[in-house]
């Protein structure tokens, strides 16, 4: 093995070893693992057909329909499996395209300040206070209710967020001697933003990706839950929706609002619970101040 | 401190118009031409002759330039006229959504106030036993609160307490055939239909508020003042709820107003989930039958109330530190 394979190796076990002495963050590794575990093996796990009738409505819980069945008589259980795909496809890659925007938006304003970032900041101060949900819900009844169409959307309306914080994170460091030393050395813009300055906001940008997913998640769910996603995908806001529309509560169908609900909030809180001991992993600062 | 006020006001102003902007051209974005966007699907219908649609196109000034109609729809918008339902077709949609604000009032207002006062309260406690009990409590749920969909919290909350312990209604805004003869009856029906939403929205604005509270308490509690306070005798309880609580309120008291559009965003949800009949279940009415216009009234009216609140904070939290209105001049 060389020598810097070993560095690597060594480097990766020295931050699993901050990362898992935070037990908190452990646990929300652990949830997330079994949620991506679930969507992607659905078709082995799901013991039925998620949109086929396999039984009679609202059948309590039992050995053969682990969460019983809903209005229509289709297994609980099985829709959640499929479901974790949509609430984890949609939590990622919003994310994704969010922090990707906000990382843009905020390295550019910082780095080079005066009208672009008066401009960038304005637009950033208007996505910031526009209510996110309305909004969400007037657009995706404009474009169209698909997966994608939401995943956008929630992208383009969470990057504020990431951008303020990475733009301050910027204007902060290009004071610092080493950015002025690069520049006395003749290094481009290009170089500076994306050699220099881009590596050292990864964890904030990391941090911030995670509380957009959570957001993500909950705001697919309740999309989901006022019927402006496309009905064709099982999600779980929508087998909360549906099963209350079919009268769980009369017919006392606890299982069909228990447990769609009880995955969304473990599915965030899992993420929640992760970001908690990756800030702690990217801010030696705050590592420092809590040993 | 004029010219703080001032650019805030034009900076929210801004805002509003980009909001105005953005669900202005989206739909124009979309393929096809607006007109059939609008009324495309009554033709598909059958229910419109070319002729009506051409009538309409030129009612609506889809005929128009984009400027001329992004012109009209901003001055009809600051004059309050937001076009004709849909839905309630013949009636204009302001009057349609402002006969449901006040019940949506009904449930934001006492929930607003219930949740500052809760949160005054247990944030200051927390913060005076610090790392307490309580203290250690509130923090881990106000961590998970955010993970819980306020919607399945509604529903969970109507299961409970109104299916397994029967004590407030299955939902609905008045008991339904009952016909209230004085203001009264009619009062206290409203009040018990409205209990079970209010307790829900304000348990979720509480434990924010009440992390916020505490967490300036903290602060405060270190101040110098306080010791002072306490050097000169006076008891642990009139330090802590006279001296400390009492400056420690001011993001409390912004959060109340910054907070609203939470609120709002949260009573969508909660509306629907309690079938009572305020603005958030109209606008789930219009998702479902596709009444653009009142949709976008809607959201035009959410977007306003938001930025007003906001602006109150911000002027707010001005007024009461006067080392902010000092700073700003």
């Amino acid at each position: 093995m060389s020598s810097t394979a070993r560095k690597i190796i060594g480097k990766i076990i020295n931050y699993w070893h901050i990362f898992s002495a935070n037990k908190l963050s452990v646990v929300g590794l652990i949830i997330i693992l079994v949620f991506v575990v679930m969507a992607l093996g659905a078709e082995i796990i799901a013991p039925h057909s998620p949109t086929r009738v396999v039984a009679r409505r609202f059948q309590p819980p039992s050995s053969m329909y682990l969460l019983g069945t809903d209005d229509a008589g289709r297994d609980v259980f099985s829709q959640i499996v499929y479901g974790s795909r949509v609430s984890l496809l949609v939590g990622v890659s919003a994310a994704a395209i969010s922090t990707l925007l906000g990382l843009m938006i905020g390295l550019i304003s910082g780095y080079f300040g005066g009208i672009i970032d008066g401009i960038l900041m304005r637009i950033t101060d208007v996505f910031l206070i526009i209510p996110m949900i309305p909004l969400a819900i007037l657009l995706a009844v404009y474009v169209g209710p698909s997966l994608t169409n939401i995943i956008i959307l929630f992208g383009l309306l969470t990057w504020p967020g990431t951008a303020r914080q990475i733009r301050s994170q910027i204007l902060s460091m290009k004071e610092l001697p080493f950015v002025e030393a690069l520049h006395a050395l003749g290094a481009s813009s290009k170089r500076i933003i994306f050699f220099h300055l881009l590596p050292n906001t990864v964890g904030v940008a990391f941090a911030n990706m995670i509380g957009v997913s959570v957001g993500a998640i909950i705001g697919e769910a309740g999309l989901s839950f006022l019927g402006v996603t496309d009905p064709r995908n099982i999600s779980w806001g929508r087998i909360l929706s549906r099963s209350l529309g079919g009268g769980a509560i009369i017919y006392n169908a606890w299982w069909t609002l228990v447990s769609p609900g009880f995955c969304i909030a473990l599915l965030a809180c899992g993420f929640s619970f992760l970001s908690h001991g990756l800030t702690l992993l990217v801010s030696p600062h705050l590592r420092r101040k809590i040993q | 401190m004029w010219r703080f006020i001032a650019g805030r006001a034009f900076q929210l102003f801004f805002t509003f118009i980009v909001a105005l902007t953005v669900i202005f051209v989206i739909p124009r974005l979309l393929p096809g031409d607006p007109a059939r966007f609008f009324i495309g699907e009554y033709v598909e219908m059958g229910g419109m002759t070319e002729e009506l649609v051409n009538e309409l196109r030129e009612r609506f000034g889809l005929n128009k330039s984009y400027l001329e109609q992004f012109v009209l729809f901003v001055t009809n918008t600051f004059q309050g006229y937001f076009g004709v339902s849909w839905s309630f077709f013949p009636r204009e949609v302001l009057p349609i959504i402002l006969e449901r604000l006040p019940w949506t009032l009904a449930l934001m207002v006492p929930a607003r106030i219930l949740s500052f006062l809760l949160a005054y309260f247990m944030g200051t406690m927390a913060a005076w036993k610090r790392e307490g009990k309580l203290d250690v409590m509130l923090q881990f749920a106000g961590l998970i609160s955010v993970a819980f969909p306020i919607f399945w919290a509604g529903a969970m909350m109507l299961v409970i307490f109104s299916y397994y312990i029967p004590i407030f209604p299955r939902g609905g805004s008045l008991t339904p055939g009952v016909v209230h003869q004085d203001p009264w009856s009619f009062l206290t029906d409203a009040m018990y239909h409205a209990a079970l939403p209010i307790i829900t929205l304000t348990i979720f604005s509480f434990f924010i508020d009440a992390l916020v509270m505490r967490n300036t308490m903290v602060t405060v509690l270190h101040e110098d003042y306080i010791l002072t306070a306490y050097a000169k005798g006076l008891p642990e309880r009139t330090v802590i709820f006279k001296h400390a609580a009492r400056n420690a309120m001011l993001p409390l008291i912004t959060r109340v107003f910054a907070g609203i559009g939470f609120l709002i965003t949260g009573s969508i949800f909660i509306e629907n989930v309690f079938s009572y009949a305020g603005t958030g279940s109209l606008m789930v009415r219009s998702i479902f039958y596709r009444d653009f216009p009142l949709l976008q009234g809607l959201f035009v009216l959410i977007t306003a109330v938001t930025l007003f609140s906001n602006f109150i904070a911000d002027i707010l939290y001005m007024f009461l530190d006067p080392r902010v209105r000092y700073l700003r001049g």
